[in-house]
């Protein structure tokens, strides 16, 4: 979507033309307005989706943090996205799709592959990837297409740790794009249903296979952690350990490139910002942290009541369903001073990008490492970068995607040698 | 869950893009019989496809497994995603067992 905020309350979106779900509306608009518009005057929005399912949104950051920390009151086993509002049918089966206690029986034994101090010890291996993936194409300089180049910095920072051989690190982000945003033209392979089902078909097929050699061979990684783990006192079966490589994938893929995307752009747009960075690369981490802020890859997460709850001074019934808006959270005044401005130096910095609670992201420490060696390597190999053409953004309400970003570099080691006379 | 008896319903409710053809050979007829289990439909022709007769990316991971349980080679799974059929997957199992790279 794009990224442009109100610059003043009379280009805020009028409430009456408000639309959060139409995956259209974040290719071609600017769904900030909207959320700005509904943060002032209507906390709690109630809209239906095309299919007749109704579901209230939550926009200001403390209602948002209120709905994801409160898991007793809000599922997760329904769904967490509105493309399934009517429900999700590997709910109740995955990491993301589960409440406790079974939630804790997944996440505990693979966030451990994901912790910081795992993130921070593979970091000299997720360089190398890095180097590899952008190292020749920023030394080359001209116009490099930044969004497809992103799409494969996902498999450099937890490939190995999924336990995604390199040999499908190329075609896999494709694959899992097609699945996140089948109706999206630059993924699409025929209709929304065939595309979806061909992306199904590759990632269970790839995922079968590895199951097959994992279980012959374990190793440390997701797959094998989940084919051991003890599943309410059994083991997962087929199915259950298929669904979640697939939530594992689809949740590092679909969401670390697309900050890549966002936070190029952002210095592309601000030469000011990309100087500042330049010249002190002591703020590569908190520039990491506004990407994740500014990018919120993640526009919503669905849950649905299951006792009754208020929401913002409105009561909620077992069964409704909730939005929470993190796109929205992440630029709320409230908490964010300049909430539309990308400073890279920003140092009160609570974003919601990894969402909050029982089900925040467990692959936030990697995304955070590879973010910040992409950073370095754009620090020390380009001068300057600039758009150079049109960008295009994702069709769909889920995930913030920008999927063409041509953008021109220049490389430092192209600048005129000074000749001192 | 292969031993249970299972409710199948009519081959001419499903839309089909092929005609029947009746199984030639003992290895296509233990698929068939496969395919009725997982797929719940009969008749199953040996050009049926698998995702037209109903199924599902997850139902041929299942599928995936019983296969080469029954058949003792280790079938890839782009065999049975990208050639959907009993014939091509009867044809691939027969290569692979004659390579003797299986079991």
């Amino acid at each position: 979507m794009r990224m442009d905020g109100p610059t003043s309350d009379e280009l805020a979106e009028p409430l009456e033309t408000i639309d959060l779900y139409d995956p259209t509306r974040y290719e071609t608009g600017a769904q900030h307005l909207a959320w700005h518009r509904l943060r002032r005057e209507a906390p709690v929005w109630s809209q239906e989706t095309p299919d007749g399912h109704r579901f209230w949104s939550v926009t200001r950051y403390r209602d948002v943090a209120a709905v994801l920390m409160d898991d007793k009151s809000f599922s997760s086993a329904h769904g967490t996205i509105l493309a399934v509002a009517g429900g999700d049918s590997a709910g109740g089966r995955t990491i993301n799709l589960m409440d406790q206690p079974r939630h804790a029986d997944v996440r505990l034994p693979t966030m451990r592959l994901m912790s910081t101090h795992a993130a921070r010890q593979r970091a000299p291996q997720v360089r190398e990837h890095v180097r590899r993936l952008v190292g020749e194409r920023f030394d080359a300089g001209g116009v490099i297409d930044i969004a497809a180049l992103m799409l494969h910095l996902p498999m450099a920072a937890v490939g190995e740790t999924i336990g995604l051989p390199p040999d499908v690190w190329t075609a896999l982000p494709g694959w899992a794009m097609a699945g996140v945003a089948p109706e999206d033209p630059h993924f699409a392979e025929g209709s929304a249903a065939d595309t979806l089902k061909k992306a199904h078909h590759r990632l269970i097929a790839m995922f079968s296979e590895l199951i097959k050699e994992r279980r012959a061979k374990p190793t440390d990684d997701v797959i094998s952690v989940l084919l051991g783990l003890d599943f309410g006192g059994r083991p997962m079966d087929q199915r259950e350990i298929l669904l979640n490589c697939y939530s594992f994938v689809m949740g590092s893929v679909t969401t670390t490139a697309q900050v890549a995307s966002h936070l190029v752009q952002a210095l592309a747009d601000r030469p000011a910002a990309w100087q500042a960075l330049r010249e002190s690369p002591g703020l590569v981490p908190t520039a990491v942290e506004e990407s994740l802020r500014w990018a919120s890859p993640t526009n919503h997460l669905l849950r649905r009541v299951i006792k009754p709850v208020q929401v913002a001074g409105t009561r909620l019934e077992p069964g409704e369903l909730v939005a929470a808006w993190v796109a929205s959270a992440d630029r709320d005044e409230a908490v964010f001073a300049r909430p539309y401005e990308f400073d890279p130096a920003r140092t009160s910095n609570p974003h919601l990008a990894f969402g909050v609670g029982a089900h925040r992201c467990i692959g936030g420490p990697p995304a955070q490492v590879v973010l910040g060696l992409l950073l370095e390597e754009l620090i020390a190999r380009v001068e300057s970068l600039e758009v150079a053409g049109p960008v295009s953004h994702l069709r769909s309400n889920f995930i913030n995607g920008i999927t063409a970003l041509p953008v021109a570099l220049t490389p430092v080691h192209s600048r005129r040698p000074v000749v001192i006379s | 869950m292969t031993d249970t008896p299972v409710t199948v319903v009519p081959r001419g409710e499903k839309d089909l893009s092929s005609d029947y053809r009746a199984p030639g050979s003992a290895l296509e007829q233990r698929l068939i019989e496969m395919w009725r289990q997982h797929l719940k439909v009969e008749p199953i022709g040996v050009d049926d496809d698998f995702f037209e007769l109903g199924g599902h990316s997850l139902l041929a991971a299942d599928l995936l497994v019983a296969t080469e349980r029954e058949v003792g080679v280790h079938v890839p799974a782009s065999t049975l995603f990208l050639s959907p059929t009993i014939a091509e997957l009867a044809e691939a199992i027969v290569g692979l067992l004659g390579d003797g790279t299986g079991a």
